[in-house]
């Protein structure tokens, strides 16, 4: 009754402009919570990245250091990584090297199996094995995958 | 009384106080944001402050690089022989050396540092700091832990930040 009224004495116009500034409002408040929840989940995950990256880092450089990475043996390198890494922390390693003058291919893998469902840092250290009896040379990249258990 | 006019009042001040509570969400919104940018920026300029302080000392040799043999005229500090091997000589003399001039030399200003050099069993065996108090429970604290060789054994490197 008053309805009809009042809509000839306003119109709808006034409901319409209500309804589109309340959209716009609820756009911007959901976009301002979405980068709230972007930017706290990018400080929680900067802090970790560091740390994994530089541990890696540290560990394919003692085991190369030590001499562990150039006796291309699985279970002494994976000794030598119970050692060195902490019990959060897991890492994968995969060496590949050349042999000269042969021209074949030696791999070995130590380590853990990497997973798919985390994240996952990497990086690569270069060293050659050079044994002056056979005049035989090995030319081998180690890399490493490490992650947060 | 004139019942459209109230109609329209009410109607006015409902609007208005549903566009307070939204316009209230954003900006309260809106400083959260930038309080957790702020926050966000200041751990990462402590987290690259680290990283470079933790890369100087356990990488380089300092400068000049026998200083730990007159350490009244260092120009920059390094605990190393060569990357990631350090020198006792240098370890010793470093962890004698007084927190201003540690401070001074790492260009902490306001940051603190505490380095603890352990083997890997956590037996320590030199601390350097760059201050005389420990982090209080308030601050927001980093810790990074690397490793390195020293007299061919593995040591962990504790650094330990906060400002």
């Amino acid at each position: 009754m008053k309805l009809s009224k009042l809509n000839s004495r306003f119109g709808n116009k006034g409901f319409i402009f209500s309804m589109d500034a309340t959209f716009a409002l609820i756009i911007v408040v959901f976009m301002l919570s979405m980068a709230n929840i972007y930017v706290i989940l990018g400080s929680q995950a900067s802090s970790i990245d560091v740390q994994t990256n530089k541990y890696g880092d540290d560990i394919i450089k003692i085991l190369d250091e030590q001499g562990t990475l150039q006796t291309l043996n699985q279970a002494t390198i994976n000794t030598a990584i119970q050692t060195l890494i902490p019990s959060n922390y897991d890492i994968s390693i995969s060496i590949k090297c050349k042999i000269y003058p042969a021209g074949t291919e030696q791999t070995v893998t130590a380590g853990s199996i990497t997973p798919t469902d985390k994240d996952v840092f990497s990086g690569t250290r270069i060293f050659i094995i050079a044994n002056a009896d056979t005049t035989q040379e090995k030319y081998c990249s180690s890399r490493y995958w490490i992650w947060l258990k | 009384m004139n019942k459209k006019a109230q109609l329209a009042m009410i109607d006015l001040m409902v609007a208005m106080g549903i566009s307070l509570i939204m316009i209230a969400a954003i900006v309260i919104s809106w400083n959260n944001i930038m309080n957790e940018i702020n926050a966000k920026k200041g751990l990462d300029d402590m987290h690259i402050k680290l990283l470079q302080v933790s890369d100087v000392l356990i990488s380089s040799y300092g400068t000049p690089s026998s200083w730990e043999k007159d350490v009244n005229n260092i120009e920059s500090l390094g605990l190393a022989t060569s990357d990631r091997i350090l020198n006792t000589a240098k370890l010793t003399a470093a962890s004698s050396l007084s927190t201003s001039i540690i401070t001074s030399l790492l260009q902490l200003q306001s940051y603190k540092l505490i380095v603890d050099v352990k083997e890997l069993d956590d037996t320590p065996l030199y601390q350097i700091r760059s201050t005389a108090d420990s982090p209080s429970e308030t601050v927001t604290l980093i810790v990074l832990n690397r490793l390195a060789m020293l007299e061919n054994e593995v040591v962990k490197v504790k650094f330990t930040f906060w400002k």
